[in-house]
């Protein structure tokens, strides 16, 4: 699947008051695919999934919007990130959108952003 | 006290030609020779044996600060890389070439011995951005005009037959956006622009609005009359840059019947001939009715070979150098209610017959207007060139040989369709002065630039002279004091000086009709439009009423 | 206290019509703003840092500002490859002084479009921008696309304020054909009169398509296959762009960050420039942050570039394939960084964040960013346009000034940056 990350009025509203809190955890750790792509990977709407692309990979909650088959949205924030990677083909900017992502349906658990930021080092 | 002795001080305003005279400065400003001989050993002496003593350069128009300038510094990062300016102990870093950095322009014309610089079109909108550039601006003394030729309550109040209507408008806008004078470029052309059209004659129609180029000069120039502005309506006239458009400059200064204006780059309005192919001078013609009237000073916008970044509200004109100069950079800007702007780099080349010709037609005109305190110098910095050209153009005035040198090697068309050969003409320092500083100042309203009388501001430069070598001798200054300070010496930055923004304070405020207009069509808050005192730390206010 | 025509410090739309409502010291209530406009007033507070604070023994502790921007200092002067990162969200005074810092200290310095609006940037560099302010567009404009950027969302106000609803003096909703061009059928597609959905990536191709059709080419037949827009709906599209008395392109970062970016911009552009033979067209991109623009124009003013500078030579130089703060933590190169009003934990490629994390790191900014928790040093600010005043740039390069509606007991951002410059220049003086 093609991963597209961009910016969401929810992702917006919740920065503005924190970065640590559940709702901007609720707001980004979110994976919107459509419909047929949910049901090819046995996906419903709540789901936690991993997306894994060659830079990295994370466990989101799936969520359901319209959307061609094959593209796969998350807001951006530290979880689409660690699917970015910094390659920027000369141009200073990373490939935020249309970089290959895997995803399948798992059990674990969602990292929350401190546990993310304990990863980085 | 500062005591420049000994040198040969050309002061054209107060008739002083050459003659060896000391200068005394106290607090920033010339005063009296002391009745009693000094003995003083904290007076600054510099001893200028052998040097030429002038007022600080005072430039009329040149594009230095605003959007337009740094939309163009911001696009052409290739007209950077070849002229950097490393930071050194006193001076900040930048770059050049054509459209240098503020802080880069501060030091360059200080350099030049310039001390006082105008920037030429600032869009009332936008005039925060241009006062916060001009605070970036070091050394000099600055001042923006602002644009109105195609203001909507310009237009409306014309439409309208409202006269009234349109004094307090212009006089609020000079207010709101510390302007110093009425800048009008294209008048009308620049609306229709908006639509993708311009107007191609004194009697066009503006879209929607029905007035005429004609109507909005001659009403501008009665407002500057009767709010007694400092400076003339500071106009570039419609047509500029096409062939055969002196007809329309002509008609221009007739339109105005007697009424005070500046046309600004008149070289760019001076062309003869039907098409490109018959492009030639019109010098002769354009000079001859400015030696016969009193009503009508110029710039020139002297042509540079080489590099140039033309910029100007004039966007219709800019979409045809576009097309014209075969290269790949426009930039138009649209600015709501107001104005617009337009953005190409072009180079001007001496095997170009065009170029060639409008390169000696600005030379055509600085020598046969007969009044040098009618004519100045100017590149339109950077549209015809950089303004640190300006030693070459003194060359070129300064000796025939020189100029003939360059007539030689350039296009030959430059020769036959101009009169230039012909012109045997050479200025003095006299007349270098004059257009230089002392017209330049004297047209501005500038009561202490320009010269060195008792009471003028101490802006001074000191330069070498060697008239084997004309073009360096002005390219470095050997001293220059701003404000009573020396911040240049031997070409070299010594110090740092933030000079005074100028603005005109004049009769005029928001009416009902402004601030309903402001809601209904602005983008921007009325309450948030006028530029904040803040924006003028230092600051020189020309107060042209009372209460 | 009523304060009226407070300038909104969120998105690049800086609508100025905002009423805020103080008492004690406290915003109460917040009028004519978005959901976020909203949010950034009445939550400015929220997560806000209380103290300076210093990392001792693995743990952010409370010091006194002198601490703090001295230890900042040192770290700067000790750094050999320094990075200055962010300012897009801070006042034009704020911007002018980090480059004063950059230069001071040989620093590489770096703004927000490198990871947003870079490539319309490069673009204006390769092919320049015919463009408008915003209130031409709200008087003049009779068609407006909505190009891979979906305002409603990320810039709410605009559609009504400057846009697609806006009643102007020569035009308004009546008179406007809205066109929507994205991937998705986003809110602002629902809200225009035709919405074309187009392949994601397909946007060079697209754009190629229609500047070929407007000069006369057949629209291939295969352009379905292509770009996945109909072939009869480009063909409705081409015409009512030649036929526009005053259109416009607003695009976002559907163009920017897809494939191709910056010569997906530089089409975009070249089409706007091309109809400007037939009539009136602007182009104008949808800057996500309120003073990204600020920025562009004072290090443009001061160093003639907009992003990704370096001083290493004691001169300006720029290349942001070089410099910009992405590529120059992937690289490894930096090796301090002083990060200002902004969270690069939270918005850079993790690869780029980790050799962030294992640098000293300076951060200034008024609330608990991600960035603060790997910091060496964090230093809270007034937040510009609510507890300080200052200058910023609208995305269409309108200036305004902004407002402080309450106090902070912290300063400004640069009065922070400028005692770090005064201390760095002690230091260098010591040594």
């Amino acid at each position: 699947m093609k991963l597209i990350t961009a910016r969401t009025l929810k992702q917006g509203m919740t920065m503005e008051e924190s970065k640590l809190s559940q709702s901007y955890q609720d707001a980004c750790a979110i994976a919107f695919l459509n419909e047929n792509d949910m049901a090819k990977f046995n996906l419903k709407e709540g789901d936690l999934l991993k997306a894994k692309t060659s830079y990295g990979e994370v466990v989101v909650k799936c969520g359901k919007v319209v959307i061609d088959e094959g593209n796969l949205l998350i807001p951006m924030g530290p979880w689409a990130n660690i699917l970015i990677g910094g390659n920027t083909g000369g141009t200073g900017m990373p490939d935020f959108k249309g970089i290959e992502v895997e995803i399948l349906k798992t059990d674990e658990n969602i990292l929350n952003v401190k546990e993310i930021i304990q990863k980085l080092k | 006290m500062m005591i420049i002795k000994g040198g040969k001080v050309y002061d054209p305003i107060n008739k002083i030609d050459g003659e060896i005279i000391d200068i005394y400065i106290e607090n920033g400003k010339v005063v009296e020779e002391p009745m009693n001989e000094r003995n003083n050993n904290e007076d600054i002496i510099i001893d200028a044996k052998g040097m030429i003593v002038m007022p600080g350069g005072v430039d009329i128009h040149a594009h230095i600060a605003g959007p337009k300038v740094t939309k163009a510094r911001v696009m052409c990062p290739d007209d950077h890389r070849k002229d950097v300016v490393r930071k050194t102990k006193i001076t900040r870093s930048g770059t050049g070439y054509t459209i240098p950095t503020t802080f880069v322009t501060g030091y360059r014309y200080a350099k030049l011995g310039y001390t006082f610089v105008a920037e030429a079109a600032s869009p009332p909108i936008a005039t925060r951005h241009t006062h916060e550039e001009l605070n970036d601006i070091p050394l000099i003394d600055k001042t923006a005009y602002i644009v109105m030729g195609s203001n909507h309550f310009v237009l409306d109040n014309i439409k309208n037959n409202n006269f009234d209507g349109l004094k307090n408008y212009v006089g609020f806008l000079l207010n709101a956006t510390k302007g110093y004078a009425i800048k009008i470029v294209n008048p009308g052309g620049v609306e229709n622009w908006k639509w993708g059209k311009n107007v191609n004659s004194l009697d066009d129609p503006v879209i929607n609005y029905g007035v005429t180029p004609r109507e909005i000069l001659q009403n501008l120039a009665k407002v500057r009359r009767e709010l007694n502005l400092p400076h003339a309506i500071h106009v570039h006239c419609n047509n500029l840059g096409s062939p055969g458009n002196f007809k329309t400059t002509l008609e221009t200064i007739d339109a105005l019947k007697g009424e005070p204006i500046h046309i600004t780059h008149i070289q760019f309005n001076s062309y003869a001939g039907d098409g490109w192919a018959s492009f030639a001078s019109a010098a002769s013609e354009i000079s001859n009715k400015i030696n016969s009237c009193d009503n009508v000073t110029v710039d020139v916008g002297q042509v540079i070979f080489g590099p140039a970044t033309t910029m100007t509200a004039d966007g219709p004109w800019q979409h045809t150098v576009y097309k014209l100069s075969h290269q790949n950079k426009w930039a138009n800007v649209d600015a709501e209610m107001e104005t617009g702007a337009g953005i190409v780099p072009y180079v001007f080349k001496e095997n170009n017959a065009v170029n060639a010709i409008q390169w000696a037609i600005g030379l055509e005109i600085l020598l046969l207007i007969k009044d040098p305190f009618k004519v100045c110098l100017t590149t339109d910095h950077p549209n015809a060139g950089p303004f640190y050209y300006y030693p070459n153009v003194v060359e070129y005035l300064m000796s025939k040989k020189k100029r003939d040198e360059m007539l030689n090697k350039i296009n030959a068309k430059a020769k036959e369709k101009t009169t230039l050969v012909d012109l045997d003409r050479e200025y003095t320092l006299q007349e270098i002065a004059t257009i230089t500083r002392a017209a330049t100042a004297k047209i501005m309203g500038l009561k202490n630039k320009g010269h060195l009388g008792i009471g003028a501001d101490a802006d001074i430069a000191i330069y070498k002279f060697d008239e084997n070598n004309i073009a360096n001798s002005f390219s470095s200054a050997k001293y220059v004091i701003k404000d009573g300070k020396i911040v240049v010496k031997d070409g070299e930055i010594v110090r740092n000086h933030i000079g005074r923004t100028y603005y005109v304070k004049v009769k005029g405020e928001a009416n009902d009709e402004i601030k309903e207009a402001f809601a209904n069509y602005y983008s921007v808050s009325f309450e948030n439009y006028a530029v904040q005192d803040v924006y003028v730390p230092k600051k020189e206010i020309i107060e042209c009423y009372k209460e | 206290m009523e304060i009226k025509n407070v300038p909104c410090p969120f998105c690049g739309s800086l609508c100025d019509d905002i009423i805020v409502n103080v008492e004690n010291n406290e915003i109460k209530s917040v009028k004519n703003g978005c959901g976020i406009s909203i949010t950034k007033f009445m939550k400015h507070h929220v997560n806000a840092v209380k103290s300076p604070m210093l990392k001792k023994e693995g743990n952010l502790v409370d010091v006194s500002i002198d601490e703090a921007i001295d230890k900042a200092a040192e770290i700067l002067k000790n750094a050999n490859y320094p990075l200055i990162f962010g300012l897009s969200t801070t006042e034009c005074e704020a911007q002018s002084k980090a480059l004063e810092l950059a230069e001071l200290i040989g620093a590489t310095i770096d703004q927000l479009p490198s990871v947003c609006h870079g490539p319309s940037i490069m673009a204006l560099q390769s092919v320049g921008q015919t463009t408008a302010t915003l209130g031409e567009i709200k008087n003049r404009a009779d068609m407006v696309i909505f190009w891979g950027c979906n305002p409603i969302e990320a810039h709410p106000r605009f559609f009504n304020r400057y846009s697609g609803a806006a009643k102007g003096m020569w035009s308004d909703r009546s008179k406007r054909y809205i066109v929507t061009i994205d991937m998705r059928e986003t809110s602002t597609a629902k809200k225009s009169d035709k919405f074309i959905k187009i392949s994601h990536g397909k946007d060079y191709e697209l754009i190629s398509i229609i500047r070929a059709a407007i000069k006369g080419q057949g629209i291939p037949d295969n352009v379905e296959e292509i770009t996945g827009v109909k072939k009869e709906d480009l063909e409705n599209l081409t015409n009512r762009m030649k036929n526009a008395k005053y259109g416009v392109v607003f695009y976002g970062m559907g163009l920017t960050q897809s494939f191709g970016k910056e010569l997906n911009t530089d089409n975009a552009i070249s089409l706007v420039k091309d109809l400007n033979e037939w009539t009136k067209f602007s182009i104008i991109p949808m800057l996500g942050h309120y003073n990204v623009a600020g920025a562009v124009h004072v290090w443009g003013w001061q160093s003639g570039y907009p992003f990704s500078i370096n001083f290493a030579l004691q001169y300006p130089r720029y290349n942001p394939g070089e410099f910009s703060a992405t590529q120059m933590l992937v690289r490894k190169e930096c090796d301090a960084a002083l990060i200002v009003a902004t969270d690069p934990v939270a918005h850079f490629p993790n690869e780029a964040a980790r050799h962030l994390a294992g640098i000293p790191v300076i951060t200034i900014d008024p609330k608990f960013s991600l960035t603060a928790l790997i910091s060496e040093v964090v230093i809270p600010c007034a937040t510009a346009g609510i507890e300080a005043e200052g200058t910023a740039y609208r995305m269409d390069g309108i200036p305004l000034r902004l407002k402080k509606v309450v106090n902070s007991e912290f300063p400004p951002d640069r009065e922070i940056l400028e005692r770090i410059i005064e201390r760095l220049k002690e230091k260098m003086k010591e040594q």
